[in-house]
């Protein structure tokens, strides 16, 4: 099986990366990082929010306050991932987030059809 | 109104990081079709365009998709010709902080301050890139195969089949409940199966949020993989196999930059 690189058939995973991943810079010298959940399928949504928001003008406000959350958050994940990290095996790092996930995934699975 | 004028030019959008000292120009490639050429610092060189200081944002989410379609283009064309590539996320703009400072100069000042950090992201994914892997099934063969192997769940069908339509809601309602625990025992050893098939053709794997499929399949797992180039072919046979069992359907793309490997902070690895 070889990997797909169309650029339709993969446009879902291309956007989650760009808008949500990739490298985070020094908070000092940033003026803006898209830190904010940017959902390719719901972008139309979350752009028109910004719109409104830029409107009533509070966006400046509410710029400045998440971008003030997401450093916080970043930091503090930084600092938990140091002092945590270490002492785990990467397996079991990885392993002990999964089970969250599994019982995430599965949750919201409530229909069987039989 | 998305219309992006450079009128000052103070701001620098990067695209990314890539190794070399001298300045290079890859033209008009970047987004809105503007000119991105690197900044070096030392041996490493971000790759930018001229913006103002203005965020790029729009109401047309197809003008932002283009927009998105144009950063990775650019990354994609960096790592050809430039070699490894630390990717940005979107929208990542660096202006001067007063009057003073050229904005390529505070580029630098950030390649500067960071240095050590993004030589070690360097190296962890020299050599390497990510894949994108999501494994879905079909929901109504997995409820036939339980139903087939259950003896508990046959067992209730059986019962049910004889029972008066009143006490036949309340079995209805127990099957449901056995075949919902099986349904999620089953996806679980499959998930524990996949994963580490999956895992021990990469070098590092993040387990991403499952996403709701529109085409009536589960996605059961979706993973971001980083891969050494040599070993990309022992995964896709993997997912060959797991694609020969039947009953999943298996999403394989990339090769992506390594946009989901850079934004950890680098955890010394013991013996270091």
């Amino acid at each position: 099986m070889q990997p797909t690189r169309d650029a339709h058939a993969t446009l879902v995973d291309l956007l989650d990366r760009v808008l949500e991943k990739g490298l985070v810079l020094n908070a000092d010298l940033i003026i803006n990082v898209a830190g904010i959940p940017l959902l390719g399928v719901n972008l139309r949504a979350y752009l028109a929010g910004i719109e409104t928001m830029l409107k009533y003008g509070i966006w400046q406000d509410w710029d400045e306050a998440q971008r003030a959350i997401a450093v916080r958050e970043r930091k503090q994940k930084r600092e938990e991932e140091q002092t945590n990290a270490p002492g785990l095996e990467p397996e079991r790092y990885l392993l002990s987030s999964l089970d969250s996930k599994i019982e995430e995934k599965y949750s919201c699975k409530e229909e069987v059809k039989i | 109104m998305a219309e992006i004028l450079c009128i000052r030019c103070q701001g620098r959008y990067v695209y990314g990081v890539t190794i070399g000292d001298k300045e290079v120009r890859l033209g008009a490639i970047g987004i809105d079709g503007s000119e991105v050429y690197t900044i070096p610092y030392g041996d490493i060189s971000a790759i930018v365009h001229d913006c103002s200081t203005k965020p790029y944002r729009s109401t047309d989410d197809e003008m932002v998709k283009n927009w998105v379609r144009a950063h990775q283009s650019v990354l994609d064309a960096a790592g050809e010709q430039l070699g490894v590539v630390i990717p940005l996320g979107f929208d990542t703009i660096l202006e001067p902080r007063d009057d003073a400072t050229s904005p390529d100069q505070v580029v630098r000042d950030w390649l500067k301050l960071d240095y050590g950090r993004l030589r070690e992201v360097m190296r962890k994914i020299e050599g390497k890139n990510e894949y994108a892997v999501q494994v879905s099934y079909e929901p109504g063969l997995i409820v036939k195969q339980i139903s087939e192997q259950s003896q508990e769940i046959r067992k209730i069908k059986e019962e049910m089949a004889a029972k008066s339509p009143g006490t036949a809601y309340m079995y209805r309602q127990k099957l449901e409940r056995a075949v919902k625990a099986d349904t999620e025992r089953l996806a679980d050893e499959w998930f524990s199966d996949f994963y580490g098939r999956i895992k021990k053709h990469t070098d590092d794997v993040v387990i991403e949020k499952t996403r709701k499929l529109n085409n009536g399949q589960m996605m059961l797992l979706n993973l971001s993989c980083l891969v050494a180039r040599e070993k990309v072919d022992s995964l896709g046979k993997e997912l060959e196999e797991i694609n020969n069992m039947g009953g999943f359907s298996i999403h394989f793309s990339g090769p992506w930059p390594p946009y989901s490997f850079v934004a950890k902070p680098i955890v010394t690895v013991k013996g270091e």
